[in-house]
């Protein structure tokens, strides 16, 4: 049988911005901005494929199948802008002065080539074995194409003759096993050579070096093993599916991470990018499983279905690289998390806090801080002082604490990747009603609170903070009666007691939250545990209750069906998290980041009401 | 799905044709829409349009760095709550690391387009284009690891970035020493001179940018490692090369101090080396400056905010000025060239509404922003119809068309009078004097020629002339290397405050000596001997330890251009 499918897809967007000319009290912007982007695309995609199913005998049955696709995809955009139009009035960017123009367009195209055949013996054993040919534009001619196997069998023992004795309480048992390879293309075009854009200067156009060429780079290939057993007892009144699974991408297509000198980092409108190619190898095992149950049957019904997951990743290999770890950043090119090769990935990376100085005593027989006082002249301005935060000594050049606190001191604070995460979702229905509640959560991962570091930072006035800086490191005279002014040893003049590192000490010494200084000088606000929570959660998602109309009412209205419906998500959170939301998941500003609230847009409450009617 | 005969019968032609005859060619998707590396590098024009983005893009976010470090660190600026003005910057400081992965930008840049030329360019590319372009690309590349050496110390040689990469060894390199930094420096000019012609189109780098910057590295170098004089030989090549660039280059001083910083004269013959921005639809194409130093309402963009900060009171000091006086004494015309106070009156900025007037437009407002009583001058280009008037073209939000000045005739003459001082604290040789009252005659009203000048006279005359150019820490950072415990202490002599009440005093003009002062809260900053070496960002601590250990030296001899 031949099947053969053909589709079509156009799409165009327009987008317009226009920034009006305003006033408002001290600030004015006099020239006002106009823009119109206009973008196409199109898209299509082909397939063919020949199918043939067979039979020996009643047992052997069997299927063949080959085929074919290949989808080309490509779009276009031109912009056009100008500022300076004459009035607010109308929004066309001719009218402004020194209209300026871009335009770009390019495509991108894959063909495939495959097949597979399965096997059934009587619904008892059954085999897959599929291979597929892939060819990406995304790579150069040498390395297009690639090859990816992968099998499948499984065996319902259920159908056994010996298992007929349990049927009554196991009325269906499957064991599976599989193996598969799968290619990732996903990266981005012409990575194999390097492009060149455009760059005016003030001596005119220029055209800069966009990226380095790396002509190697080739498929991603996932590896995944699947062991798993379904079990149906009590003829399906309880389900339970269990799988097992350990999954390898080897050649992960990623950006090489460069230290700043070799060039690479900097603003992205600017900096050549590193070259883009097969780096990691990833692994992910886990395990997980879900339990079905038809609690309660008749009028009233109650079906419950659990479930529950783990899963451990780890960085097992950066290859081609001259690296050990994976830098993940927060809001620009601040090193938030690292991925250390033979390490679960995403662990955060900064310094571990442990109180505050309490008094010069403290500060002196502590690990120095980076701006303790070489010369000993302590200044409340610029050196380290009593109620900063006072850092963990973890090690050094050596690998052994050595009495001063620096970047040797940085150490894994924390996995954002939870232990577990589960779902439990409870259905009951009563005659026409049905109520859903479904809950969710996790268990032991931590999140970076991102945004508490602006909030709690109490560097500029200008910003709110949180209510946990009202318990900051408070100062108090040791000696309230000392006269100033005295000279310190520095030769300065100190006017007060709270600049006199001798007599200021912290009335709340149990303290986490550090003095207020606005410019900060012993870098409180670095990346710590201070702003490490932790994200477990349990959360009552989804509530439904919904009520049909009887049939009897419905058919006076010529009507299939009516339905009646309250609607509630995200109802109820139980988490010790204090931001807004524990359920923060990956970064959208960096890669190799998970968990770091950096003000993620909460989940919000809905409630909904509805009527469906069916026709 | 979809059966149709007609469809199949198309499908199998496609199926033939696409599946098994032009697979390759269906895949193949190079750029399109832009040139990509091998079709480039094949004209004249097209290897000085691959150079030209080096004197703006790469440098662009330097420019915050630039300022702070060069102007607010050395105290000539006040910066309310900058970590630059107390002294307190960490290895994570945004402007730092921004300001480090620019400046290691610019060398990626150069490495490439000096390798580009010798393996890409094409047979009819003149060996005079290659060197010229080669030339400025090296001067380049001198000028961002100048920079490097002076603000980080010790830090790695990257002299072939593809081929490192390709090594393999990136993140095991090892700082190379401060002395071995300088000559690779040197090493680089030196294939600079040779390469570039005497004379090239104007606003570009020219045989003699390259001495000037060659003589200002050797003053630089001649303090390093030495305690309480400076090496002669080096002091020696400084005024030679510096001297070179006097008599040979052909160029001379504008005749009006501010005129060098009006955007009409981007391409002055005074300007040996510079960034030259454009307003363009490529960001990093632009001077950004104007909205970080400017007052807001200075152009019509909305987008200034650097009105709460200003030239410092030590400048204010240095200038003979003082913002608790209602009058202005204009005896250096280089002070109003640099900082706006209460009563300036400037024809070059607002030009259509008459000038701008600082009193009407920064005083009788809702708030006077300045806590020092001055604002920027240079680096501002003043409101649209300024921009039109100096280049042709309009400003945009955020963006101007402003050079940016990095190297003077006047610095290369105050460089010659130095070096020619030497270690002996003053000289009256005629030509050093010529230079030094050259410099000073063209600001200062009724200027009586020096016949011998001291040190401490060109020391001085630096800071007023570069004043607010993003040179002033590294002349502290030079005289540190040799004489530290003075450099420190004139340091913490700053008067690095603010004032209070300012805007009240402005306003009645009337002045209340307990409402309007000097805050003497703030303590001087504890300066210290590390302070001269920022830290190297934390991104690559992390990525390469090796940076974290001692400084190794760099077998130069191993290199070439």
């Amino acid at each position: 049988m031949w099947h053969t499918e053909l589709g079509y897809d156009i799409g165009s967007s327009r987008g317009e911005r226009f920034e009006p000319a305003v006033r408002y009290g001290n600030w004015s912007r006099d020239k006002n901005m106009s823009s119109i982007q206009k973008n196409d695309n199109t898209f299509y995609q082909f397939k063919n494929y020949l199918t043939y199913t067979g039979k020996i005998g009643d047992m052997h049955n069997y299927t063949a199948m080959l085929g074919q696709e290949l989808w080309e995809s490509s779009w276009e955009y031109q912009s056009i802008s100008s500022t300076g139009l004459p009035s607010n009035d109308i929004h066309n960017p001719s009218l402004g002065s020194d209209p300026k123009i871009s335009a770009g367009f390019g495509s991108a195209a894959m063909a495939s080539f495959f097949g597979r055949a399965t096997y059934n013996y009587g619904d008892k054993y059954m085999g897959t074995y599929t291979y597929r040919y892939d060819g990406s534009s995304n790579f150069g001619p040498k390395n297009r194409w690639a090859g990816f196997h992968s099998a499948a069998a499984s065996w319902r023992f259920s159908n056994e003759k010996f298992f007929q004795s349990l049927l009554p309480v196991i009325n269906n048992g499957k064991i599976r096993v599989g193996w598969g390879q799968t290619g990732n293309s996903n990266i981005g075009g012409y990575m194999w050579g390097a492009a060149i854009s455009r760059m005016p200067s003030g001596l005119g156009l220029g055209y800069r070096q966009s990226n380095l060429a790396n002509p190697y780079i080739k498929w991603e290939t996932q590896e995944q093993w699947n062991l798993g057993v379904d079990l149906n007892f009590l003829n399906d009144r309880i389900a339970l599916v269990v799988d097992l699974y350990d999954k390898t991408s080897s050649d992960m297509l990623m950006p090489l991470q460069l230290p700043s000198y070799m060039g690479t980092r900097g603003n992205g409108s600017s900096a050549l990018a590193s070259p883009k190619g097969n780096y990691g190898t990833i692994n992910n095992k886990g395990l997980e499983f879900t339990i079905n149950s038809r609690n309660l049957k008749g009028i009233f019904e109650w079906d419950t279905e659990f479930q529950m997951s783990f899963n451990k990743n780890k960085l097992v290999a950066l290859d081609g690289t001259d690296a050990v770890q994976i830098e993940g950043y927060g809001q620009w090119s601040d090193v938030v998390t690292l991925s250390k090769i033979g390490e679960p990935l995403y662990s955060f990376y900064g310094y571990a806090a442990d109180g505050v100085y309490k008094d010069l005593d403290d500060l002196q027989s502590s690990p120095q801080a980076e701006k303790y006082p070489a010369n000993g002249v302590f200044n409340r301005w610029n050196t380290t002082w009593v109620g900063d935060l006072k850092f963990k000594d973890v090690s050094g050049p050596d690998g052994n604490p050595d009495g001063k606190i620096d970047t040797y001191d940085r150490v894994n604070i924390g996995s954002p990747m939870p232990k577990f995460t589960y779902g439990f979702n409870n259905t009951f229905r009563y005659k026409n009603m049905d109520l859903t509640i479904f809950i969710n959560g996790t268990y032991g991962n931590k999140i970076f609170n991102y945004m508490a570091m602006e909030l709690s930072g109490m560097t500029s006035i200008w910003n709110n903070q949180l209510r946990v800086v009202t318990d900051r490191a408070h100062m108090e005279p040791i000696d309230p009666n000392k006269v100033y002014p005295i000279t310190d040893s520095g030769n300065n003049t100190i006017w007060n007691w709270f600049d006199d590192i001798t007599n200021v000490r912290v009335t709340n010494p149990d303290t986490k939250v550090p003095r207020a200084m606005y410019n900060d000088p012993n870098d409180n606000n670095r990346i710590s545990d201070r702003y490490i929570e932790d994200g477990s959660y349990l959360r009552v998602k989804n509530i439904t209750f919904g009520y049909n109309l009887p049939k009897n009412v419905i058919k006076k209205m010529s009507l299939e069906n009516i339905r009646v419906y309250a609607n509630i998500q995200n109802l109820l959170t139980f988490s010790k998290y204090s931001g807004y939301d524990p359920e923060v998941g990956a970064s959208t500003a960096s890669s190799y980041v998970y968990g770091l609230d950096n003000g993620r847009y909460p989940s919000p409450q809905i409630y909904s009401f509805g009527i469906n009617l069916s026709f | 799905m979809k059966r149709f005969k007609l469809i199949k019968s198309l499908a199998l032609v496609l199926l033939i044709t696409v599946g098994v005859s032009s697979c390759e060619d269906f895949l193949n998707r190079p750029t399109v829409d832009n040139y990509t590396l091998d079709g480039f590098y094949q004209t004249d024009a097209q290897c000085f349009q691959a150079i030209n983005p080096v004197y703006n893009s790469p440098w662009y976010d330097f420019q915050r760095g630039f300022f702070k470090i060069g102007e607010v660190l050395s105290g000539n600026y006040y910066w309310g709550s900058s970590p630059y003005l107390t002294f307190t910057i960490n290895s994570t400081d945004a402007d730092l690391v921004n300001m480090s992965a620019s400046l290691w930008s610019v060398n990626a840049y150069c490495n490439g387009i000096i390798e580009n030329i010798n393996l890409k360019s094409g047979p009819n590319v003149t060996t005079a284009t290659k060197n010229t372009v080669k030339g400025e690309a090296l001067v380049w590349k001198a000028m961002a690891y100048f920079y490097l050496v002076r603000t980080f110390g010790a830090v790695p040689i990257v002299h072939n970035n593809s081929a490192e990469i390709a090594a393999g060894n990136y993140n095991q390199v090892f700082k190379a020493t401060i002395p071995n930094v300088y000559d690779y420096i040197i090493m680089t000019l030196e294939k600079a001179i040779e390469w570039l012609p005497a004379q090239n189109q104007p606003g570009r780098i020219d045989k003699y940018s390259a001495y000037g910057l060659l003589a200002k590295v050797y003053l630089t170098k001649s303090g390093y490692g030495m305690n309480g004089s400076r090496n002669a030989d080096d002091l020696a090549k400084a005024a030679q090369y510096a001297k070179k660039v006097i008599d040979e280059s052909g160029r001379s001083l504008m005749p009006v101090y501010s005129d060098i910083f009006r955007l009409k004269n981007n391409f002055s013959q005074e300007s040996l080396l510079a960034w030259h921005w454009v307003v363009s639809n490529n960001w990093t194409s632009q001077n950004t400056l104007q909205s970080d130093l400017g007052i807001n309402g200075i152009d019509e963009y909305g987008a200034t905010w650097g009105g709460w900060n200003g030239p410092s009171v030590d400048l204010q000091d240095a200038f003979g000025e003082n913002a608790l006086s209602l009058t202005r004494n204009n005896i250096d015309a280089r002070r109003k060239a640099t900082m706006m106070m209460y009563g300036d009156k400037y024809d070059y900025f607002w030009v259509d509404k008459g000038g701008l007037d600082y009193n009407e437009f920064a005083i009788n407002r809702a708030e006077y922003e300045s806590a020092v009583g001055a604002n920027e001058v240079k680096h501002i280009v003043g409101n649209n119809n300024d921009h039109v008037i100096g280049i042709g073209t309009s400003m945009d939000r955020m963006a101007t068309s402003l050079s940016t000045h990095l190297l003077r005739l006047a610095d290369v003459y105050l460089i010659y009078a130095e070096a020619m001082i030497g270690n002996n604290g003053s000289t009256s040789d005629a030509s050093a004097v010529k230079a030094f009252n050259d410099v000073r005659r063209r600001s200062v009203q009724g200027y009586t020629p020096k016949t011998s000048i001291t040190w401490q006279d060109v020391w001085k005359e630096r800071r007023l002339e570069l004043a607010c150019e993003g040179d002033r820490w590294y002349d502290y950072v030079r005289w540190h290397y040799y004489e530290p415990a003075k450099a420190i202490a004139e340091l913490k002599g700053q008067r690095r405050n603010a004032y209070n009440g300012l805007g009240t005093y402005y306003k009645t003009g009337i002045l209340n000596p307990s409402n309007t002062y000097y805050d003497t809260g703030a303590s001087a900053p504890n300066v210290q001997d590390k302070d001269f070496q920022l830290p190297f960002p934390d991104t690559d601590l992390t990525m390469n330890p090796n940076l974290l250990k001692e400084p190794v030296e760099f077998d130069l001899s191993t290199l070439s251009y």
